[in-house]
């Protein structure tokens, strides 16, 4: 099977910034947690391959853990996202038409009425800023997103002939959405969270950014922007960096995310077996 | 008469990667005539219709010669000189009426587009006035130019879509399979308001179908296609009782089963329909709310071992919904069902469900696609109980029944044809050795070779296993060869029933004889279709 080329280049660029995150776990170039005001605001060098901040630390290694951070709340909140969204989707396909179906739905409704963002920056502001609180916020808005999507693809399989014919064989709703249901509309999800994931990166950065994200020490991306503003004029390179990344990461997962979808595209698959 | 020729194609072969799709095709429509290409699915029938509209599908190419009045050779044109052609010299009627108008588009414009795109009317007032025209003879005379399909019967519908093909009065018509998605008293309207059309406006048709039977009442002409070659030409009387190809001669036994010799039954009644209504609930419409919906209304029907008993309506008439009771899939508001001694209802324990089956029309619908076929078959017996060394043998048993081998278990669904797909759905429905198998017109999706082959499997099957079937149909031929008794349905109600050969040779209700008298036959003699 043909593979789509942009679920390559998107792919690399997802896989390169997910293999720089796992490194930072094991080896880091310097210490990010380690202070060194002598050796601030250096140019690239042997040392310093991206040079150094104003407190002296390691650029690339920042950028590095900052990935792993970004990564593990985008990912988290995927985890709350589809946890809990798959199987109130897939519940409400299964009690379509009924009561169900109405109070999971407009519920869901309920949540999309509100701005994310703005809400993610009310719980933090009252639970207090941290990584745990921003994966929760982002997570909650992730529920109704795959929700949706579990439900809209699983309502068109419930009137094909071998869902009846499960039930034919006495099978329950339950039993059914599990074994027929979900393998099924599988590639649907797996698309749906990759493009959940670019959007968590977006706002695990935006939350960072104003302060409500991970607390220091631990770095991350979107502080790394936060802190480099007020220098921009003199040592641009410190915010055209971490913005660099998460737009590369953004615009991979993103790639990955479409190609993906053209490349699980049920239809196509038909169409060369 | 001497008829002209409106479009003739010669050596027509149609290729695609290299694989030859239809080779050798030459075949010549005249003017005033009924031209019928027949074959089964596969054969090439719509490939050529689409060659000559110059719609082939990516990958495929087409050599030979095509000439539209003796002199315009239809084959490389660009697309925009096809484009003027298309629609205005020749016009394409397709199968599915729902999906050939376009559902957000009123269907007095869809007609009229035609008519602007070649500019034959000045303006869009005149294209308008020109639509209620066509529309009038189409027999929709009754229907506002506002309206919107979904607001049409599919015959309707496949009117307007007539309608739409001739409006710029074209010279050769291509009708593909233009009846086939619909019920047999509809059909007869459309085929017959074609015939008309024909006879007044003097166009050539192509009447595209895998149906002899529609072709004998049609057709002047009929060729028989075959694995993408013309096997057999002729006058249609002289083909239909004198064929000379071994491949016609098939078709045609295979398309006219004999109707079953029916003795006398004897086995105990299994299961008895009492006084079975199936009313849906109102829906609400905004502030509104609907009529409930009676789908079935006081049904009675009893079932003896080893008896086959037909059930025959057109599409609505809510044999399905019956069906679905009998299964126990859904309760009846009024009336019981009883299997041998136990009711029916959507909680019964899994004994009784053990006891009944079912078969789908839609031999792709009915696996999930990503189970392998041993898993399919072995799904009804997931819950019960039945020790897994078991199920493995009873799976390799089941596929040899429906001629199928038990390596086959382990292949997925799409590796099959539509007949072995056919096979395994009746390998599902047998694994749990029920009494009864509903067949939900199980062979009206299939080409009538293949039919017949299933046909005999499940008469054989009926035997050895002492089954009985509930056969829901449309298709009288199959259920004459099939069914002890019938029983007609028209909307929701049971309009009569009784032996099947009373009811086949002295229908008393009006429904049953309508549909008796509509359903296309293969010894309709051939009217003539001409007009000098």
């Amino acid at each position: 099977m043909k593979v789509q080329r942009s679920l390559i280049i998107g792919g690399a660029i997802s896989l390169f910034f997910l293999a720089l995150a796992s490194l930072s776990l094991l080896w880091v170039p310097h210490e990010v947690t380690s202070l060194a005001i002598a050796n601030r605001l250096q140019g690239p060098s042997a040392t310093y391959l991206l040079g150094t901040d104003q407190f002296g630390r390691d650029v690339l290694s920042l950028l590095m853990v900052g990935a792993q951070t970004s990564i593990a709340v985008a990912v988290a909140a995927i985890g709350i996202g589809a946890g809990i969204g798959v199987p109130l989707g897939l519940l409400a396909a299964a009690q379509h038409g009924r009561f169900g179906d109405e109070l999971i739905m407009r519920g869901n409704d309920l949540i999309f009425a509100f701005p994310a963002l703005v809400i993610a920056i009310l719980i933090t502001a009252t639970y207090g800023p941290s990584a745990f609180n921003a994966i929760l916020a982002i997570g909650i808005f992730n529920i109704p997103v795959f929700a949706r999507v579990t439900r809209a693809g699983a309502l068109p399989l419930w009137t094909l002939d071998y869902i009846l014919a499960a039930r034919v064989a006495g099978k329950s709703k339950f039993r059914i959405s599990l074994e027929h249901i979900l393998p099924n509309i599988l590639n649907l999800i797996i698309v749906q969270a990759t493009i959940q994931f670019s959007l968590g990166i977006l706002a695990e950065a935006a939350l960072s950014y104003v302060g409500l994200g991970a607390q220091p020490p631990t770095p991350s991306w979107g502080r790394m922007l936060a802190e480099a503003q007020t220098m921009i004029y003199t040592h641009p390179m410190l915010a055209i960096l971490p913005g660099a990344c998460i737009m590369a990461l953004v615009l991979g997962l993103n790639l990955a995310g479409d190609g993906l979808r053209d490349h699980l595209d049920p239809r196509l698959e038909r169409a060369l077996k | 008469m001497t008829a002209s020729p409106r479009l003739e194609l010669k050596n027509l072969e149609i290729t695609h990667d290299g694989g030859a799709l239809v080779s050798d095709l030459s075949l010549t429509l005249a003017a005033h005539r009924i031209t019928a290409l027949v074959g089964e699915s596969g054969s090439g029938k719509s490939m050529t219709a689409l060659a000559i509209v110059g719609l082939l599908p990516q990958g495929c190419s087409a050599q030979g010669s095509v000439l539209l009045n003796g002199t315009d050779s239809l084959l490389g044109l660009s697309d925009r000189k096809m484009c003027q052609l298309r629609g205005r010299r020749i016009g394409m009627i397709f199968q599915e009426p729902m999906t050939a108008l376009n559902p957000v588009m009123q269907i007095g414009a869809q007609v009229a587009e035609t008519l602007m795109v070649h500019r034959i009317t000045p303006n869009r007032r005149a294209a308008m006035a020109q639509a209620r025209t066509v529309l009038d003879r189409v027999g929709l005379a009754q229907i506002a130019l506002d309206r919107y399909p979904h607001e049409l019967s599919g015959g309707q519908r496949q009117r307007v879509a007539i309608a739409a093909a001739i409006a710029a009065a074209p010279d050769v018509l291509i009708a593909d399979e233009a009846t086939t998605a619909l019920d047999v008293t509809t059909q007869q309207g459309i085929l017959s308001l074609l015939k008309t059309l024909v006879a007044e406006d003097g166009m050539a048709l192509l009447l595209i179908t895998h149906d002899l039977a529609v072709v004998a009442s049609m057709a002047d002409e009929v060729a028989v296609m075959n694995q993408g070659r013309i096997v057999e030409k002729g006058e249609t009387k002289r083909l239909l009782s004198r064929p000379r190809d071994p491949y016609t001669k098939a078709l045609l036994s295979a398309a006219s089963p004999a109707p079953k010799e029916t003795e006398p039954l004897t086995g105990e009644t299994l299961l008895s329909v009492e006084g079975v209504s199936r009313i849906y609930p109102p829906k609400r419409l905004g502030l509104r709310k609907s009529e409930p919906f009676v789908a079935v209304r006081d049904a009675n029907l009893t079932l003896r071992r080893g008896e086959c008993l037909g059930i025959v309506g057109g599409s609505g008439c809510g044999k399905s919904t019956l069906a679905r009771a009998i299964l126990g899939l859904e309760a009846a508001q009024l009336g019981k069902i009883v299997l041998d001694g136990t009711e029916v209802h959507p909680n019964m324990p899994l004994e009784n469900r053990r006891r009944l089956s079912i078969v789908f029309q839609d031999p792709y619908g009915s696996f999930d696609p990503r189970w392998r076929v041993g898993r399919v078959i072995a799904e009804p017996l997931d819950l019960q109980n039945v020790p897994s060394n078991e199920v493995t043998s009873r799976v390799a048993t089941a596929l040899e029944q429906v001629g199928l081998s038990p390596q086959d278990a382990q292949k997925y669904p799409h590796q099959f044809s539509g007949g072995q797909r056919q096979r395994i759905a009746i390998a599902r429905a047998l694994i749990t050795r029920p009494d009864i198998v509903v067949l939900d017109e199980a062979v009206s999706a299939l080409d009538v070779s293949v039919r017949a082959r299933v046909l005999d499997l499940l008469k054989s099957l009926q035997q050895e296993l002492q089954l009985s079937y509930i056969f829901i149909t449309h298709d009288l031929t199959v259920v004459a060869h099939m069914a002890d008794t019938i029983a007609v349905m028209e909307n929701g109600v049971i309009v009569e029933q009784g032996p099947a050969p009373q009811i086949l040779s002295g229908p008393r209700h009006p429904y049953t004889q309508n549909l008796l008298n509509t359903a296309p036959r293969l010894d309709a003699a051939p009217k003539k279709g001409t007009v000098s």
